[in-house]
């Protein structure tokens, strides 16, 4: 391709010629100095989409990032809310030995892991369920997909209604002459009652990953193993999975990252209760901050968070391997 | 294409049943949440459980929009006048998710093009604005909250919808890089040989190009604004700023069965925005979800 450069050239361009990433010219014909020219005028340009938007990003993160940080090394309770005091460390040690924020750490993980296994089930399943056809079931797969962007808070309620005392759920066991079960009533049903709550919002995610996933897959080479002879299991299991499992892999990475958000729904549910059984680290920290004021040790706890969001980032980078996807690095 | 795996274990018959019995798990509810808001108040928690109520009535939506007079079917019966309606928190939420969305976009935008045109800052760039996906919204909550309360801007929709575009603007960046990518090189080349400035281009040529995609981003973003609710209820306390969400959590203090019918005509409405445009995002949901990660 044909790239004119700024000097003795017919056309006088009103900008430098912009040198693209991923295409492979170069401009050998030039001068040294064209090229610097070029270089830096590019810049210029990327910069004017960029700077924008970044500036904007930047303020509104390292700004209260900082924050953060100097909140979490202070006392400040919202009922004084005088300046904040220096404390030191004094908010992180109080921090590891709060049973009740190990308690909400607990939690979290026990639900999270919870969840993205059954929705890996599920999610799995339905996939199958739709990759090989029935007669007239392809316009089902909207109807799957609904959950996916309701307000949370909505389907918290919406399952508050579900698992009420005398909600459908336990009409169909009184119909069965079984008595009723208060669904949130005990910490074991309670949990259940949150994933299955979450069950039902996120598997349709799960789903639509492994289905495109599935979908991808050429169909020469599911052709060629039933030459060889492969078919059911061993089709699925030596064919099919190892080529879904990088889709697979990425899906669960992504819905453990956000299980480890849960908030609205138990904000809903059972706020935290009984006791403290569904108590995550989400609802705590919001309680100890709005609810209590704690702001300068909810701050730590939050510095605790994005450390532990950060490891877990790192690692989902490692996984994903973005960068090698796109083609950089 | 077939694997012949549930083929050959399953019947056809069984398979029928497994596809129904999901389509049972994942429907009933929302049937359920429609079938409460019309139920007369006595039928909500009535034992034994009306699965197909003989009377039906549109009162529960009156209430929650704040309808004072009589409701069902009686003269002399005055709705509850403790009942807020819904309407300030519905225009909150529509103004807070179309602001943060179109500002995101158009921010993110820009942003994306200077990623996938100009490769500005060689995936690392691309990599952080990730991260930021990752990150708990309780940690942006608490220091926001200080900032805007520095600002007196505490209880305003600005509050809001700064911190929500702090979820829109990566969320468009990631995304539109994607889209972004499939816009041929040589196009914007061509634009540029013609004379064309790179921000006419980019006006010109790359933004019409993409334009399915900034309406999903324009979409998606705009949902998950409607959705948000620990941001939303930590810099809120009023029906001045308070987005739907947040109302709908009073819902959850109240004792059980009292106020269920107007709770479920809430979340009727709460699931409109997303019901009528599951058809149009469907195809751009699973790289919304995942920032692009995954491309169907």
């Amino acid at each position: 391709m044909f790239i004119p450069g700024l000097f003795g050239q017919p056309h006088n361009l009103k900008g430098a010629p912009m040198r693209l990433t991923n295409s492979k010219h170069q401009l050998p014909e030039h001068s040294f100095l064209e090229r610097a020219w070029t270089y830096v005028a590019d810049r210029k340009a990327a910069w004017l989409f960029v700077s924008p938007p970044l500036a904007i990003l930047l303020v509104l993160i390292i700004y209260p990032t900082i924050y953060l940080w100097r909140l979490a090394l202070s006392r400040l309770d919202m009922a004084t809310m005088r300046e904040p005091v220096f404390i030191g460390l004094g908010n992180f040690i109080r921090l590891f030995t709060d049973k009740n924020f190990i308690t909400s750490l607990e939690n979290t993980f026990l639900l999270s892991i919870g969840v993205v296994v059954l929705e890996f089930l599920v999610g799995l399943g339905l996939a199958l369920l739709f990759f090989e056809p029935l007669r007239g079931v392809g316009f089902l797969k909207p109807l799957f997909i609904i959950p996916l962007m309701i307000p949370p808070v909505v389907v918290g309620l919406n399952f508050r209604l579900i698992l009420d005392r005398f909600g459908p759920l336990n009409g169909i066991l009184n119909a069965l002459s079984l008595p009723s079960i208060d669904w949130v009533g005990t910490p074991t049903l309670a949990r259940m009652s949150v994933m299955l709550t979450d069950l039902w919002q996120w598997s349709p995610f799960i789903f639509l990953i492994v289905l495109a996933a599935l979908n991808a897959i050429p169909g020469q080479i599911i052709d060629a193993a039933r030459v060889d002879g492969a078919s059911g299991w061993k089709l699925f299991r030596f064919i099919i999975w190892p080529m879904i499992v990088p889709s697979i892999v990425v899906a669960l990475t992504f819905r453990f990252v956000d299980a480890l958000k849960l908030f609205d729904i138990i904000y809903m549910l059972t706020f935290g209760g009984p006791g403290d059984s569904t108590m995550v680290v989400s609802l705590y920290v919001y309680r100890t901050a709005f609810r209590f004021g704690r702001l300068g040790y909810a701050s730590a706890m939050g510095i605790f968070l994005l450390i532990l969001s950060s490891v877990i980032v790192w690692g989902v980078l490692r996984i994903l391997r973005l960068e090698r996807r796109l083609g950089w690095e | 294409m077939s694997i012949d795996l549930l083929k050959n274990r399953l019947s056809k018959l069984l398979r029928y049943l497994l596809l129904i019995a999901a389509l049972a798990y994942f429907l009933f509810p929302i049937y359920w949440l429609v079938l409460t808001s019309i139920k007369f108040p006595g039928d909500v928690t009535a034992n034994p459980v009306i699965w197909i109520p003989k009377r039906v009535t549109i009162d529960n939506f009156r209430l929650l929009f704040g309808y004072k007079g009589p409701v069902w079917g009686t003269e002399e019966y005055t709705g509850r006048s403790f009942y807020q309606s819904v309407t300030p928190y519905l225009l909150n939420s529509v103004t807070v998710g179309v602001v943060s969305s179109v500002a995101g976009l158009l921010l993110g935008a820009a942003l994306a093009y200077g990623i996938a045109k100009f490769g500005v800052g060689r995936g690392r760039l691309y990599s952080w604005i990730l991260s930021l996906r990752m990150v708990h919204p309780v940690v942006i909550a608490i220091p926001m909250f200080l900032v805007f309360r520095a600002f007196r801007l505490i209880d305003t929709w600005v509050a809001v919808s700064t911190a929500h575009l702090l979820i829109s603007l990566p969320f468009a960046a990631l995304l539109l890089v994607g889209f972004f990518s499939d816009v041929p090189n040589e196009l914007i080349d061509a634009a540029r040989l013609e004379g064309s400035t790179h921000i006419g281009a980019f006006f010109r040529v790359a933004l019409p190009m993409v334009a399915p995609g900034l309406v999903a981003v324009l979409i998606i973003s705009f949902l998950n604004s409607w959705n948000e609710l620990l941001i939303a209820n930590a810099l809120t306390n009023s029906a001045r700023s308070q987005t739907f969400p947040v109302f709908t959590t009073g819902f959850a203090q109240v004792e059980r069965g009292t106020a269920w019918g107007i709770a479920a005509a809430g979340g009727v409405i709460g699931m409109l925005p997303m019901l009528i445009s599951v058809f149009y995002i469907q195809r751009y949901l699973v790289r919304g979800l995942t920032m692009g990660a995954v491309i169907e």
